[in-house]
């Protein structure tokens, strides 16, 4: 089964340790729900500064995570708000909530909760 | 027994803090003391005398405290007070102009956050080990030049006095 999320880099850096993985996974999955919400008000607002620094805070945790299909998504989100660009930004946010959507149950199930 | 040094991390995400952190702690052990913001971080400075090896700051810090300060403002303030204390800026861009701008704010080094931030994190508190020790035998040795210098001045000058007084000769030999 292939997976959305590549969990190569956090098992590198915890040394396969695995109760800081699930700490790390545990964190992701706290936090990135509020940080999409974050985003999508944002961008309702139009607030451009606000979703830049959400889109900025979002960046490297998808990568820690190994979500390579975001990474491009997040990237243009963050470009999109530094240039006030309204155009495909919502499609977008709607792809990265998605996907996101689709990794938690995976990350879930990778910690055994 | 003495306390190990300290390492100060200033990052408003608290996923990439515990990493550094988790990072830094396992690779040094150095001790580490995190903050959410740079205010925090400035306040516990002020209050305490110990000085840390490094701070590791992150360039926006306004993603939970929307009106906190930003990272090079709270580097300016460290650099007032700390002008030795080694700062390494910390962003998610990969941009040349904003590490410029961080140098000449007097940052040691930049770092892109990413996978592998944290290689370069440990190689940032490497160098600025190196930079303190070859500062500290560039002052050694400083010290060492003025000593002998005025060593030097001061025996010629006393071979001077001696040789006006009558006690030395010019001639070889002094007798």
């Amino acid at each position: 089964m292939t997976t959305v999320s590549d969990l190569t880099f956090l098992r590198k850096f915890t040394n396969n340790d695995s109760e800081r993985i699930k700490k790390y996974i545990g964190m992701f999955l706290q936090q990135t729900p509020a940080m999409i919400q974050q985003i999508e008000s944002s961008y309702k607002e139009k607030d451009w500064t606000k979703l830049k620094t959400s889109a900025h805070s979002l960046k490297p945790q998808i990568s820690y995570m190994g979500i390579k299909s975001a990474e491009s998504i997040i990237q243009t989100i963050e470009a999109n708000s530094i240039a006030g660009k309204d155009e495909g930004t919502a499609e977008q946010i709607n792809k990265l909530k998605s996907i996101l959507e689709s990794v938690y149950p995976e990350l879930r199930n990778e910690i055994g909760i | 027994m003495s306390k190990s040094p300290v390492i100060y991390i200033v990052e408003d995400d608290s996923m990439q803090r515990e990493l550094l952190a988790d990072h830094l702690g396992k690779m040094s052990g150095y001790r580490i003391k995190t903050f959410e913001t740079g205010e925090q971080c400035l306040s516990y400075l002020a209050e305490n005398t110990e000085v840390p090896v490094a701070i590791y700051l992150d360039y926006y810090l306004n993603s939970i405290v929307q009106d906190a300060m930003d990272g090079l403002d709270v580097l300016t303030e460290i650099k007032k007070k700390h002008p030795d204390c080694e700062v390494v800026m910390l962003s998610g861009q990969d941009k040349i102009e904003v590490a410029v701008d961080t140098m000449k704010y007097g940052a040691f080094d930049y770092i892109v956050k990413g996978e592998s931030a944290f290689y370069r994190a440990e190689k940032a508190l490497y160098n600025i080990y190196r930079f303190a020790r070859l500062q500290k035998n560039a002052n050694l040795y400083k010290t060492l030049t003025i000593t002998f210098g005025i060593s030097l001045l001061l025996l010629v000058i006393l071979l001077i006095i001696l040789q006006q007084a009558g006690l030395i000769s010019n001639m070889p030999g002094w007798s």
